[in-house]
């Protein structure tokens, strides 16, 4: 954990914003475009204090605008390209694949490609198959792309703070839900470095592995099996790729028991990469390896359906339960609900 | 026009054409092992646009990459590098004929993908204009090139947001093996010209009005800034990929057979750039042929020479190094 002098609270989104206020005030060569004004507040107030020649509104053209981030880029300008949803920026995969992840490569090292993708991913409120998905999996595949998910305000501004200034491609994919999460996050700027994972539990029984939003199911159910003297240690990856591969092997070493808990597809997923790391670290497991995650479906939209393709902390204590073959009536745990939060439209 | 101004472009020409040669004539010694598209044919309406624009530009290019790689370095020992994978090669081997490029010597992007580069190039652009340099960007593409959605992109927000570039659409009229009558129901020009920005139609068999058109491309983008549009017709002398015409199909298994008029290659044969700018320069007694000649016979031994050191030199040793997969901050 983090040692903090501020205790002041402000949600992911501000916290996101306040990175971005700073760092435009700070590099006059640096962009910010998009077809969604606010990114549920990130942005706010970024156009007035910046102008239409920096902070921008787009037409859709998702694969045009995504070769003109390397463009721009490679050009000394630290582009940052907003997606309200992750399943619009497979419309720009040609370039991420093709062009951008092969930019530094093909320059041996020499040339910096200052760029970021935000995608809004996740969970919202009936958003069937194609305004769900997460994909972390595909973009950490491809070697050239960071991919970072942050899952606190505190790390939404330290490591978006990074991303701007790493001279690489970075994705940073944000869990809709987390947007309104509070947190302290101090006033002045800092970075948190890539590859390293939070640990936002600490215990002794079981690690619990998570991505994104899982991070709060996990803390979730972490806090109700203390009542029955169960210590998890919840890690959050939030750096994809790079991996911190040490902490979680450590991690593990400590507890023998693993769950990984990926906020997307199982199959062919990162939780499979991570039990792959574990497997091959840790010999001394005292029970296999557990892996939650969505269902092996496209995303339904009805809410009965919706909910049994999301894991939750229910799905977390049930399987900690069997892991240690203890009784825990984990019906009890009131699961998050976003219903009071947000009602839609989108 | 200045006469210095057609010596270069008579020297980029006759470098390009000549490592072409030297390509075909050690090609089928195997020993540069990557895919070749052949500049054969563009090598005019290429040169005479970095000619014209290198000062104040950068360039994006696609797979055809010989004749913009060459123009705009002359640098035949790091090109034959690259076509062998040496060290001593452009990208150190790592990018091959279809990706040449460096972005330190304004050549900015090349890639493999149809039309892939016609965005990053806009993208470029448009730095330029928040870095308020004064600089513009030129894209080439292919005709092929327009049948991507990209494209239509491109051309909607470059002219939307005023961005300072110059397309140019060689046109050549033929994608992979495929006619152009059979593939687009427009004639690109015309439909472009829809869009409201400056138009020109020129074709490589005119020298001096190639000259004019980017000429007057680079004064018009200097006073009212962008974009522009270019097409630039050509013919490809030899396949899609190899270094053999189209009509020697003992050796390609790529493009169909016969899908080419002999007819028509002989009548463009006699409007080769490469003879056409020799024309041009003797006519204009601009240099005398005893001088050419020379000036290609030394070009020719040079050639050889890079050859033999190229061969020779060293390949990277790891080729699984991640070292500069990512950027590293210092």
């Amino acid at each position: 954990m983090f040692t903090m002098k501020t205790s002041r609270k402000i949600s992911y989104c501000q916290a996101l914003n306040e990175a971005f206020h700073s760092q435009m005030q700070k590099n006059k060569n640096m962009i910010i475009y998009g077809i969604e004004d606010k990114m549920f507040g990130s942005n706010e107030k970024l156009l007035e204090k910046f102008g239409n020649k920096r902070f921008f509104f787009t037409p859709l053209s998702e694969d045009m605008l995504t070769g003109f981030a390397l463009g721009s880029a490679i050009s000394g300008v630290v582009t940052v390209y907003n997606h309200i949803r992750v399943d619009f920026l497979l419309l720009g995969m040609n370039q991420i694949a093709n062009t951008i992840s092969s930019y530094c490569y093909a320059t041996n090292g020499k040339h910096p490609v200052p760029l970021i993708i935000r995608a809004v991913i996740g969970r919202g409120w009936g958003q069937g198959y194609q305004h769900s998905k997460s994909l972390q999996s595909i973009f950490s595949h491809i070697p050239g792309i960071k991919v970072i998910m942050p899952t606190t305000p505190y790390d939404a501004k330290g490591m978006m703070i990074s991303a701007l200034n790493d001279n690489n491609p970075v994705i940073c994919l944000e869990h809709r839900w987390l947007y309104w999460q509070e947190g302290v996050v101090p006033k002045q700027d800092y970075k948190i470095p890539f590859g390293k994972a939070a640990i936002l539990r600490t215990g002794n029984d079981i690690s619990i592995v998570c991505t994104s939003w899982m991070n709060v199911e996990a803390c979730q159910a972490s806090d109700f099996l203390k009542n029955y003297g169960i210590s998890c240690e919840v890690i959050d990856v939030r750096s994809i790729n790079p991996l911190d591969k040490h902490s979680l092997i450590k991690s593990v070493k400590k507890t023998r028991r693993c769950i990984i808990a990926d906020y997307d597809w199982l199959f062919c997923g990162l939780s499979a990469e991570i039990s792959d790391l574990i497997y091959s670290n840790v010999t001394n497991l005292k029970n296999p390896i557990q892996r939650i995650g969505f269902a092996a479906t496209p995303c339904p939209t009805s809410r009965n359906l919706e909910n049994s393709f999301y894991p939750n902390s229910r799905n977390i204590i049930k399987i900690i339960s069997k892991m240690l073959n203890r009784k825990i009536n984990f019906n009890k745990i009131s699961l998050f609900s976003h219903e009071n939060v947000f009602k839609g439209p989108f | 026009m200045k006469k210095i101004f057609f010596i270069s472009l008579l020297k980029k020409i006759l470098i390009i054409r000549n490592s072409e040669n030297i390509i075909s004539k050690y090609y089928s010694q195997n020993e540069m092992k990557t895919p070749m598209h052949m500049s054969k044919g563009e090598e005019l309406v290429v040169s005479a646009a970095v000619l014209t624009f290198l000062k104040n530009s950068d360039f994006f290019g696609y797979y055809r990459s010989h004749a913009l790689y060459l123009s705009a370095t002359e640098d035949m020992k790091s090109f034959f590098g690259e076509m062998y994978g040496k060290v001593i090669g452009e990208n150190k081997g790592i990018t091959g004929s279809m990706h040449i490029f460096n972005p330190k010597k304004n050549i900015k992007l090349v890639s493999a993908i149809v039309a892939s580069t016609i965005a990053p190039a806009v993208g470029s652009a448009y730095a330029n204009l928040i870095k308020k340099n004064n600089r513009f960007t030129v894209s080439f593409f292919g005709d092929g090139a327009t049948e991507e959605g990209v494209f239509w992109e491109s051309m909607n927000f470059s002219c939307l947001k005023k961005i300072p570039i110059i397309f140019i659409c060689l046109n050549n009229k033929i994608a992979v093996d495929v006619m152009i009558k059979e593939r687009q129901s427009y004639k690109i020009n015309e439909i472009v010209k829809k869009f409201n920005l400056k138009t020109y139609t020129i074709s490589s068999f005119d020298v001096l009005k190639i000259c004019n058109v980017y000429n007057d491309a680079s004064n018009y983008i200097k006073k009212h800034g962008g974009p522009i549009f270019i097409e630039a017709n050509y013919y490809r002398q030899l396949q899609h990929i190899g270094v053999n015409d189209d009509f020697n199909n003992s050796s390609s298994n790529f493009e169909k057979k016969n899908y080419r008029s002999r007819l028509e290659h002989k009548f463009f044969a006699k409007k080769d750039p490469y003879l056409l700018i020799k024309k041009l320069v003797l006519e204009k007694k601009i240099i005398s042929l005893k001088k050419l000649n020379s000036y290609e016979d030394n070009l020719k031994l040079k050639l050889e020479k890079i050859i033999k050191l190229v061969k020779k030199s060293k390949i990277l040793k790891n080729a699984t190094s991640t070292r500069n997969v990512y950027y590293e901050n210092k």
